[in-house]
């Protein structure tokens, strides 16, 4: 990583080759997202007053919604086209940004096959950023593959590698290895397909898997390892095919068992992991020598991509992706430093501001609005709740408050103090407790900002729910706590 | 002494600030954690479904113009002790708007379609090879008529 020149090699397909084709896929799937995103949000018939201001307008505003999802779209187009593509990158970021978190809000949870793309073009952003923090002395163009590209294609793919690695992360943190015990898999195919007795190999397919243990095991534990090598992506090119395969088939497999698809994913690491520069000109040249005008040869200039080379023949200097490292290592120095110090600001302020209550109060304590949830009326008692109570789990009630939207009741560890979770009851307006601790037809539901985790939290939660439901005397459990929210 | 390319570091400060940024912020585009699956859950799992006459199987919005007895109730307190099965919140939020929707429709129409019975199916996952044990709770008797495919 000094100051001396690399020789021509990457660790991408792409190697000697434009990486324009990469540019262009990720700014089709982002107007792709940008479309129904709009389209999602301008059906929306608006948000409730404790949803964060500029989302409740967006939610409420069907032309600013596809007003939003056009900048998205323009955006892209000119960053598809290489038109100052930093700029043009990050307005698109920020447009599919709010309308990610609009429709979040809409839904209640977050629509992660949007992510992917999201991620995949900040991680671009970045190289970019990076190359230019180099200077031009980093490398000069050659044959159309511009240096700046190299690091923006390198940097997508790992922002791709990511998003699988954190998958990992988050089944191993949430359930540890055992996860790969097939359970979970087995539950979400049998709750996905019914487990019906229907005809074809597909329906057989899903039978098999829910029926035998150890198939599903082994389905679940590759699923795990494929995701978690989700680094090799970045090793070599080699390595990247072949791990860009498994994913694909990795996803292929989950639409097959559930009808579940990431079509968005799937697309993106078609176009990052095969040399399709090289894998077209290849079939160019055979098309041209089956044709019999022998310019078969001559595609290794087509397009400026050395294409008719071939993948097979080792792509050496004459296919390799221009020198890159030119510059001096204090240069380097200081542009790592800057991004590392840049990204540790970032990250702690996002830190700080999680640690003091949850980044949704906080945005929305920012806007300055009295409609946050610590606002509401701070009472003693709430049916059978009362501030004092002691909850399984080792948590207490710390404070009961009634808001315009529902009840919030505060828990704290109960050996330290220390705030732990906010449980927020309210009648469902679906009829049913979307939460995980059966309040009946009320909803109980607890805020993303916990600090503790949902495991801990379920026998308090449960309690709550219990005591919720005996007080209504069974399950219908809505008028009961429309009436505590309405009493003043 | 092999050089390293510098879109190497580049891409291990990519991979790392985005995995840590994730785990701070859980899930603001365009990080998250991507924790939609991770939950093991239990081995007693349930769905709504739609129950014809034949005892087949079918997801409720494979039907429509639902009419049933008294008001929807679907919630999983009905069929059991709480925790004795696990439930897909919103799978369970979305069958509930699908009923509520097109039961307040067929109140100009009522009786038009087939029998169909909603139940709440729980499938027991056994450590062995085999289907799943089966209990199917019933909540509502209704008529509906399938939806043109």
């Amino acid at each position: 990583m000094s100051g001396s020149p690399d020789r021509g090699r990457s660790e991408s397909p792409y190697q000697g080759c434009s990486r324009a084709p990469l540019r262009v896929v990720l700014g089709l799937v982002g107007m792709m997202d940008a479309v129904v995103l709009g389209g999602t949000v301008a059906r929306a018939g608006g948000l409730s007053e404790e949803a964060p201001r500029l989302l409740r307008w967006l939610a409420g505003a069907p032309a600013a919604a596809l007003g939003v999802a056009g900048v998205a779209v323009l955006a892209l187009v000119a960053f598809v086209r290489g038109v100052r593509p930093l700029l043009a990158g990050a307005v698109a970021l920020v447009a599919l940004g709010w309308l990610v978190e609009t429709v979040a809000a809409l839904e209640e949870g977050p629509k992660r096959n949007f992510f992917l793309s999201g991620a995949m073009l900040l991680g671009w952003l970045a190289g970019l950023v990076y190359a230019r923090g180099l200077g031009p002395e980093m490398g000069r163009p050659v044959r159309r593959v511009l240096p700046e590209e190299i690091f923006a294609e390198a940097g997508a793919a790992a922002a791709l590698a990511a998003t699988y690695v954190n998958g990992a992360l988050s089944k191993l943190l949430t359930g540890g290895w055992g996860w790969t015990d097939g359970v979970a898999l087995r539950a979400l195919v049998v709750t996905s397909t019914l487990h019906a007795e229907g005809e074809g190999w597909l329906a057989a397919y899903g039978r098999v898997v829910v029926e035998q243990p150890l198939l599903a095991q082994a389905l679940a534990g590759a699923a795990l390892l494929i995701q978690l090598g989700s680094v090799f992506l970045l090793v070599n090119a080699r390595m990247r095919v072949l791990w860009g395969t498994l994913l694909l088939g990795f996803h292929l497999n989950v639409l097959l068992l559930t009808g579940i698809h990431y079509g968005s994913a799937m697309v993106l690491l078609l176009a990052w992991s095969y040399p399709w520069p090289r894998l077209v000109g290849w079939l160019g040249g055979r098309r041209r020598r089956g044709a019999g005008n022998g310019a078969g040869d001559d595609a290794g200039d087509d397009a400026g991509n050395g294409a008719g080379n071939g993948a097979g023949n080792g792509a050496g200097e004459e296919a390799g992706d221009p020198p890159l490292v030119g510059v001096e290592p204090a240069r380097q120095r200081r542009v790592r430093l800057g991004m590392v110090g840049a990204a540790l600001v970032v990250l702690g302020g996002l830190g700080a501001m999680r640690m003091a209550g949850g980044l949704g109060g906080q945005l929305r304590a920012a806007e300055g609005g009295t409609a946050g949830h610590a606002r509401g009326e701070a009472l003693n008692r709430v049916g059978p709740l009362a501030v004092g109570d002691a909850l399984p789990g080792g948590f207490r009630i710390a404070r009961l408050e009634r808001g315009p939207e529902d009840i919030a009741i505060h828990l704290v560890q109960a050996s330290d103090g220390h705030a732990a979770a906010t449980l927020r009851l309210k009648p469902s307006p679906t009829g049913v407790d979307r939460g995980p601790f059966d309040a009946g037809t009320a909803e109980l539901l607890y805020d993303r900002g916990a600090q503790v985790s949902l495991e801990a939290l379920l026998p308090a939660g449960r309690d709550v729910a219990r005591r919720v439901r005996e007080a209504a005397g069974g399950p219908d459990t809505a008028p009961m706590v429309a009436t505590w929210m309405a009493t003043r | 002494m092999p050089v390293a390319r510098p879109t190497v570091w580049l891409s291990v400060c990519v991979l790392l600030g985005y995995a840590v940024t994730s785990r701070v912020v859980e899930d603001l585009y365009p990080f998250s954690t991507f924790s939609m699956y991770a939950q093991h859950g239990g081995t007693a799992v349930s769905r709504i479904v739609a129950r014809t006459a034949d005892g087949r199987v079918h997801p409720v919005r494979a039907f429509v113009d639902w009419s049933c007895d008294g008001a929807l109730d679907l919630s999983p307190a009905r069929c059991g002790e709480p925790g004795s099965f696990d439930y897909t919140g919103y799978l369970d939020a979305e069958d509930a708007a699908h009923l509520e929707a097109a039961h307040l429709e067929a109140h100009h129409a009522p009786g038009v379609g087939e029998p169909v019975e909603i139940v709440r199916r729980v499938w027991k996952l056994g450590e062995v090879a085999g289907p799943p044990g089966i209990e199917d709770c019933p909540l509502h008797r209704c008529r509906a008529r399938l939806a043109s495919p």
